[in-house]
């Protein structure tokens, strides 16, 4: 398949801008996260209400009121960012550890090689993510590691295809040749001279990455089939209480605004960087 | 940036929605007579996976066989035997042989008059071994049954049929609940040219009976569609024209369809259920039955840690029953005993545990596992089920038992727990087959059930002595007395946390009329019919 | 014509060798399962010998390779096994449900396709304007909002509240209405950035300057010539979505009780229903594979160039 530009958002200065609000959304959910046992007193798996009347609306004890098992909401929604970054984070990481290997040695050996390594690129890629996910969630056993593992062992193709594009084009320039004439391993060539040129597109695809993971996870979680109970997760937050939208409308709004904070944040945050760094091929 | 927040949330949580008030309807007028006609829209979560009498053993599939089947004989509104397919019958003085005289009028639905044959085939298809039957060990009992599961015989030599309207039973011992095994939908006659043409397989989905409906329509995942009978015996019923099944509506899905007037017959999500039964508007279509059911935790005798009695006591002191309760919106009663309170044997005074932490914490020292440790607990997938189940995961952590949840579906729930060695700790519910002790500790707790019913894997032969003198004796006083004594033994051994008896709330359509929960079986609609 | 010829057969080549690895995945997972499809069969109480003869007519004891060769050659007959829990043809089942599944695919792409292009346009025109950043930014959030919270959201306004649209439900079009515009606003933004960026490239080339003084009317400008140049990474782009499309379906039919392939799997995976589960997946990841063999004949049709690399 052909290749196409990932363009970001047309001018640096609207980039600029538009990129510095993905950060302070960025920023403000890896506050939460990280500050979430200052930001409440309550453990967010535990039920903290004596008697279970029904979900409590917003007030002094509970300031987004309790859900639908007698637990803070706040806390929930606080640690609920722990989890989104985490699996997030860990999935992408993978993704990308995975992606930018498979990208450097099939973009810098070609041949034989890069044409196998395309093949298996091809091969996650037809398959649909989301029914993928589903089937290693029915055969694995759920935790908070498998998940993670499982999105970004699917995910890792977009930082192959990117970055072996990358290493096509680098491959012949002539301080690499030098680098050869005097002996370098390929290992080094690939991982100390070409990585830094990939660098930049790596990173805008890293947050995009975040973005798309964090989404997946919310997904799976909806099903039913990810992070276990009961391991706050945004995405089960909002399967949990579909009945409720007369009767408790915040416990459904909410979850489903945070959700999309965060992935409009890395969004942001990616497509910024797009322009701000320069225009890559993808 | 928090205080915005809250702002917001404050201005949402002003946004709640007052309860809506129920679809209209023609209220009820004393001077009503039922009429003929209209359509009674149903709504079901899932698809139920056979209509096969022989096979099907959970509500959904019990509530379509009813409609599409009969039996030899039936309840009532209530739990009195009454005829159905026989006209009459006489039981011999020795209690073991029972005569049928089969009404004459009864034809299936393709036609043929239903004679003693049928009745005999239907019985001795259920017995095959290669179909698997969850219903074949209610009838072990017939004479002659050993033989022909083991294949030394063609037929069951304690079923024959002397003409063509009588059927004869001989049991191989005396059998109290002869009868009410009769009036479950195991024991419903079948088409037997229908089941050779089909084959089993297709039977599931393709059945004839002799019913008030018929299958007019089933698209998979869509919906479900019932016609009525024309050849039903029973002349004027149904009244209904048919009967619509909507597939795969969730909870909030089937509410919201139910307040717009789409179906007409629905459960009252938990979100709703305290607004609902304070609401005057509601109180007339308000349905609300005790049933005979018990939902419990079990726990598999035959998988460590489960093995220790000690363990099993300790989970029983752990759990909060009275939050679980509230969870449920109060419907219902906390359990401390095997037996629902309606049961005939029920006892209220049966030892039972206390809700006390340090003391389970003290039971799993003294077993060894003072420590904690680890295991799974398997649970039907709906809201409800899973909000008990992590309820019970929190009261489990205080003790160090740390808890995985697993949802699974409710039909691949009940498969699962009857591997061994599959399902540690399993989330289930029992609703009385028949008014007797025996519905519960022999199916669910004799050793002999392990594998079918005994999910638990439990196995005292104490506990089976018991069960196994209870089980053949008329007199009441004897036969619950030994029964009670086995509950209390297998109370002493835990190998249940029983949690609550549940009681069932539905809501109804203003235009139906007569539909009434039953305290063992899922509604009759043969003679539900719809106002103007 | 030639060139043209090998091409795709070069694509279909791989395609076919996409789909075997595609195979083999599931054929591993489906096997390190830990229920015994015997006992699945023969049920519970069913005593060793039995458990064994059944196991043996399935060939479960047969070496891997084995196994897979038999499988593969199931596979070509079509025959994807039967569901453990109804006893079907997975064929069968999967047939009933594709129709679902390619309505509502297709209309979402062709909505979301549609209109995202014409906004791309239109935001292309008013370029830097405070409605070209408004409505990036609008489709950038359709992007990210999870698409089962929208729907639901939407169920709730127009099905219920309002009571404009059904709640959730196949047969009418009208039924198709939500779960299509809850999916379509999720494409829209690709679509409507990759033509916002490409177009305004092409708006400001000397070409477009000359046609426009020459008199052509500025909407025939911008359809006959900034878009024909775009069309090639359209397509490709079109060729992408079609994976990322199949798992919105899935969830978007979950929400509105749409009965498609999606859906299925998912009961699939909760019923511990293995042979429906690996046949919905294979069957989604063939069509998939179909789908983008289309883009790549489509693809070779309009830029020949690509055949020769």
């Amino acid at each position: 398949m052909a290749e196409v530009a990932l363009r970001g958002f047309g001018s640096r200065q609207r980039s600029r801008r538009l990129f510095a609000a993905g950060m302070v959304i960025v920023g403000g959910l890896g506050l939460l996260a990280a500050a979430a046992p200052w930001l409440t007193s309550y453990d967010p798996d535990v039920i903290v209400v004596a008697h279970y009347t029904g979900p409590l609306p917003p007030g002094d004890a509970h300031p987004l009121g309790t859900d639908t098992l007698g637990r803070d909401v706040w806390a929930r929604l606080a640690y609920g960012a722990r989890t989104s970054l985490f699996v997030g984070g860990l999935a992408m990481t993978l993704s990308l550890c995975i992606g930018v290997t498979v990208g450097l040695v099939g973009g810098y050996f070609g041949g034989a090689v890069d044409t196998a390594l395309m093949w298996l690129v091809d091969l996650i890629l037809t398959m649909p993510t989301l029914l993928l996910l589903i089937v290693l969630a029915a055969v694995l056993p759920p935790s908070l590691l498998t998940i993670p593992l499982v999105i970004g062992v699917v995910g890792w193709t977009t930082f192959a295809r990117t970055v072996r594009g990358e290493v096509l084009s680098l491959r012949e320039r002539d301080y690499l040749l030098a680098a050869r004439a005097l002996g370098a391993s390929h290992g080094r060539i690939m991982f100390r001279h070409l990585l830094p040129g990939v660098l930049p597109g790596v990173v805008v695809l890293a947050a995009l990455g975040m973005s798309g993971a964090i989404g997946i996870d919310a997904g799976l979680s909806y099903l039913g089939l990810g992070v276990p109970l009961p391991t706050p997760s945004w995405g089960r937050m909002v399967s949990e209480v579909q009945t409720y939208f007369g009767v408790a409308p915040w416990l459904v709004v909410l979850p489903g605004v945070a959700v999309s904070l965060a992935v409009i944040g890395f969004n942001l945050v990616g497509y910024g960087l797009i322009d701000l760094l320069g225009e890559r091929r993808g | 940036m928090r205080a915005g927040l809250l702002a917001a949330c404050v201005l949402l949580a002003a946004c709640t929605v007052p309860l809506d008030p129920p679809p209209s309807g023609p209220p009820v007028r004393p001077d009503e007579v039922p009429r003929s006609g209209g359509t009674l829209r149903l709504g079901a979560a899932e698809d139920v996976h056979t209509l096969d009498p022989a096979i099907g053993y959970d509500t959904g599939s019990w509530a379509f066989e009813q409609m599409l089947f009969n039996t030899l004989v039936d309840y009532d509104e209530g739990t009195t035997i009454v005829p159905e397919l026989a006209a009459s019958w006489e039981v011999s003085p020795d209690g073991r042989h029972f005569t049928f005289t089969l009404r004459p009028d009864v034809r299936f639905s393709s036609g043929r008059a239903l004679a003693a044959a049928d009745v005999k085939y239907s019985l001795e298809r259920l017995l095959r071994p290669a179909l698997h039957s969850p219903g074949a060990e209610f009838f072990a009992g017939l004479a002659g049954v050993g033989d022909y599961v083991a294949g030394r015989a063609p037929e069951v030599s304690g079923i024959t049929t002397p003409a063509p309207d009588r059927v004869e039973f001989t049991l191989a011992a005396v059998d109290p609940l002869f009868l009410h095994k009769l009036a479950m939908p195991f024991a419903a006659v079948v088409d037997r040219e229908a089941v050779e043409r089909v084959g089993d397989l297709g039977f599931r989905r393709q059945p004839v009976g002799s019913g008030a409906f018929v299958l007019a329509e089933w698209v998979e995942g869509q919906r479900m569609r019932l016609a009525r009978n024309p050849l039903y015996f029973r002349s004027g019923l149904p009244y209904l024209d048919g009967i619509e099944v909507t597939v795969g509506l969730s909870d909030q899905l089937g509410w919201f369809k139910y307040q717009r007037g789409e179906i007409d017959i629905s459960g009252v999500p938990s979100a709703e259920f305290a607004r609902v039964v304070a609401d005057a508007r509601y109180q007339p279509l308000l349905l609300e039955r005790t049933t005979l059911r018990t939902q419990y935790l079990g726990l598999n005798c035959a998988m460590p840690p489960f093995d220790q009695a000690a363990v099993r006591q300790a989970l029983n002191m752990a759990i909060d029953k009275q939050r679980l309760l509230e969870l449920i919106d109060g419907r219902g009663v906390v359990a401390t005993t095997i037996l629902p309170p309606d049961m005939p044997g029920y006892d209220a005074a049966t030892p039972s545990y206390p809700l006390d932490p340090a003391a389970a914490r003290a039971r799993l020292e003294a077993a060894g596992l003072g420590q904690g440790f680890a295991t799974t607990l398997w649970a039907s997938r709906d809201e409800g089920s899973l909000r008990l189940a992590q309820s019970i995961q929190q009261d489990l952590r205080a003790i160090g038992v740390e808890l995985a949840l697993k949802p699974v579906d409710f039909p691949a729930l009940i498969e699962a727990v009857r591997h061994p060695g599959m399902v540690p700790l399993f989330l289930l519910g029992w609703e009385a087959d028949f008014p007797d002790p025996s519905n519960f500790l022999i199916v669910l707790l004799h050793s002999r059930s392990r594998g079918t019913n005994n999910n638990a894997f439990y196995a005292n032969p104490d506990v089976d002595r018991l069960l196994d003198e209870a089980e053949p004796l008329l007199e009441p006083r004897r036969r619950l007395g030994l029964f009670h004594d086995a509950e209390a033994l297998v109370m002493r051994d835990a190998p249940w946390v029983p949690l609550f008896h549940p009681v069932s709330f539905a809501v109804r359509h203003p235009r139906v009329r007569n539909y009434l929960l039953h305290p063992l079986r899922p509604s009759r609609v043969e003679t539900v019919w719809l106002a103007e | 014509m030639m060139a043209l010829v090998v091409y795709l057969t070069r694509r279909i080549i791989r395609a076919i060798t996409t789909l075997l690895g595609t195979t083999l995945i599931l054929f591993v997972l489906v096997r390190v399962v830990p229920a015994d499809p015997a006992v699945s069969i023969a049920g519970p109480k069913a005593d060793p010998e039995t458990l064994a003869a059944i196991r043996k007519d399935l060939g479960l004891d047969d070496p891997l390779a084995v196994q897979y060769g038999r499988y593969l050659g199931r596979l070509a007959r079509g025959d994807l096994g039967r569901s453990y829990l109804t006893g079907r043809r997975v064929s069968d089942v999967i047939g009933e449900r594709l129709r679902a599944t390619s309505l509502l695919g297709l209309s979402s792409l062709a909505i979301g396709f549609c209109l995202g292009m014409l906004i791309g346009i239109v935001t292309a025109a008013r370029r830097g304007s405070a409605v070209d950043v408004g409505v990036l930014i609008a489709t950038l959030v359709g992007l990210s909002i999870p698409t089962f919270w929208l729907g639901n959201v939407l169920i709730y306004l127009f099905g219920y509240r309002l009571r404009w649209l059904p709640l959730g439900g196949y047969g009418t079009l009208r039924h198709l209405v939500l779960p299509a515009a809850t999916l379509a606003i999720v494409e829209l933004f690709f679509y409507a950035r990759f033509v916002h960026t490409n177009v305004g490239g092409t708006l400001a080339s000397d070409y477009i300057r000359t046609a426009r003084a020459k008199g052509v009317p500025p909407l025939r400008l911008y359809f006959q010539h900034a878009l024909r140049n775009a069309l090639i990474p359209i397509v490709t782009l079109l060729g992408l979505d079609i994976a990322a499309l199949m798992s919105g379906v899935t969830l978007t039919e979950t929400v509105f009780n749409w009965p498609g392939l999606g859906r299925l799997a998912v009961q699939a995976v909760f019923q511990l229903d293995i042979p429906l589960l690996a046949g919905t997946v294979l069957f989604s990841a063939a069509l998939v594979l179909l789908a983008n063999l289309v883009v790549d004949l489509l693809y070779g049709v309009i830029d020949p160039r690509v055949t020769y690399g």
